[in-house]
């Protein structure tokens, strides 16, 4: 039979059942939606991190001692970094985590040298000063902001950073880096950390090892490569354990379609009916599986616009909070590559959804005629 | 027999009506889902450019002060599980080399 008029047969008796394909249609569209969500999230997310780190240094020198982190001395260390061939740009860094009342946040100290300067024309902070991330609480606006390290120290607040930016700045404080010495108990002509760049990152592992015996204390090295791949694991792990709650969910929707089935064919007698009237089995199981995409495309479509509007779609709140268990940043993730993640959770819900209602339509497609108009299939 | 729809359109209208009226969802869609990408890439930028100009490690997705914002400051010797039967593969290790002046090195884990 053309498939025009059963598309017309199969709206007409989807007509004479709203409820059970309003039903339907929502059940699968939320399993969809869910399934599409988390598949998509756990991809987005990796890809999002994954670019933003392409914008960090590709190695990480910190000097360490018998008891965590030490203060490293910048003029010794830029000397022994610079004698190692392949390091590119090796600079220090001041920065650490410090106390805003209550709440840690992570200061990062500038100066305006070399002509160092802030995206956006934003002014380098000179002492005194600073600039807080958009998840920086600054409860007395009127006496600017206290933060408390190795010393207490009270800054004026010169404004907020973009919010636009607030996936790396989000909880930053840029302040100038005497104030930061101060803040992290650091002398002058003391840094954190040195980092540098590679001009290949499959570099990086053969000079982390050349630059650990370079400076003249113990020192920790950390590749850009080793955090992906530290990360990568994370994230995987994470989207993992997400996945597994949805099996559940997609036993439910199965039997849900099967009950559906049974109940909705094998016990109509319009169908026995149509049977002795000479539709062929084919016919039938055609119709069945009509109707069955007639319900689960739209559902399906619904769906993953749904998972789509729901982690792409700027200004979502509640996305670090369940992602992170903070009320950390505006997430603004990549949707590049998502596609794939979007035909994995059709496959996920749709696939199920086609084999059991095929083997609901084969169930009614086998019984004897007669057998269904006295309602005897059920 | 008279058409279910006769009421509303008559001829082909109706049938272009809806075919346009899919167009345009459809188009709306596509338009919609262009225009949140393009915000979204405008953001990430401006991340890239802050973490590039103050050379941060990490973008800001956790809290200042977790194992996940700052892993290079965990003690290697502390366990950080919140239960003890959780896996310690499941925890963010990250492959360091650690030198001791200039005594060789060895990495960690």
């Amino acid at each position: 039979m053309n498939i025009v008029p059963m598309m017309a047969w199969s709206r007409r008796d989807l007509g004479r059942r709203p409820a059970l394909a309003v039903l339907l249609f929502l059940a699968l569209s939320t399993v969809t939606a869910l399934v599409a969500a988390v598949l998509i999230l756990h991809h987005a997310v990796v890809r999002t991190f994954d670019g933003l780190l392409d914008h960090s240094p590709a190695m990480v020198v910190r000097r360490v001692g018998g008891g965590g982190w030490m203060p490293m001395p910048v003029a010794p260390a830029l000397s022994a970094v610079r004698s190692a061939p392949g390091a590119v740009r090796p600079r220090t860094r001041i920065w650490g985590v410090v106390a805003a009342g209550d709440v840690p946040v992570t200061i990062v100290g500038v100066e305006k040298v070399h002509g160092f300067g802030l995206p956006g024309g934003i002014e380098v902070p000179t002492p005194g000063q600073a600039w807080l991330g958009t998840g920086v609480r600054w409860p007395d606006k009127g006496q600017g902001l206290a933060l408390t390290g190795r010393q207490r120290v009270t800054l004026a607040v010169s404004g907020r950073l973009p919010e636009s930016a607030a996936m790396a700045v989000h909880d930053l404080v840029v302040l100038h880096a005497d104030d930061a010495r101060r803040l992290l108990g650091l002398q002058p002509g003391q840094a954190s950390d040195l980092v540098l760049d590679v001009f290949h990152d499959q570099e990086a592992d053969s000079l982390a090892r050349e630059l650990s015996t370079a400076f003249p204390w113990p020192v920790q090295i950390t590749t850009r490569h080793a955090v992906r791949t530290a990360y990568a694991t994370h994230f995987a792990a994470r989207g993992a354990a997400g996945l597994l709650g949805f099996i559940p969910a997609l036993l439910a929707l199965v039997l849900l379609i099967a009950a559906l089935g049974v109940w909705g064919f094998r016990g109509r007698p319009d169908m026995g009916l149509m049977k002795a009237m000479g539709w062929t089995s084919g016919d039938l199981l055609r119709l069945h599986l009509t109707r069955a995409v007639l319900v689960g495309l739209p559902a399906f479509a619904a769906g993953l616009l749904g998972a789509w509007a729901v982690c792409f779609f700027p200004g979502n709140k509640w996305l670090p909070r369940l992602l992170f268990d903070w009320s950390g940043p505006t997430l603004a993730l990549s949707p590049h590559g998502a596609i794939g993640s979007l035909a994995l959770a059709a496959a996920v819900v749709f696939l199920p959804y086609l084999v059991a209602s095929f083997w609901s339509g084969w169930q009614t497609v086998q019984a004897d005629p007669m057998e269904l108009i006295q309602g005897r299939g059920q | 027999m008279k058409n279910r729809n006769s009421d509303h359109c008559e001829g082909g209208d109706c049938s272009r009506v809806k075919y346009w009226v899919s167009i345009s969802i459809i188009l709306l869609t596509v338009g919609l889902l262009a225009a949140v990408a393009h915000h979204a890439d405008g953001n990430r930028r401006e991340a890239g450019r802050w973490m590039e100009s103050l050379d941060l490690s990490l973008p800001a997705f956790w809290p200042s002060g977790t194992p996940l914002r700052q892993p290079l400051a965990l003690v290697p010797a502390v366990d950080t599980r919140f239960i003890p039967s959780i896996p310690r593969r499941l925890t963010l290790k990250i492959d360091t080399v650690i030198s001791a002046a200039g005594h060789g090195m060895e990495a960690r884990p």
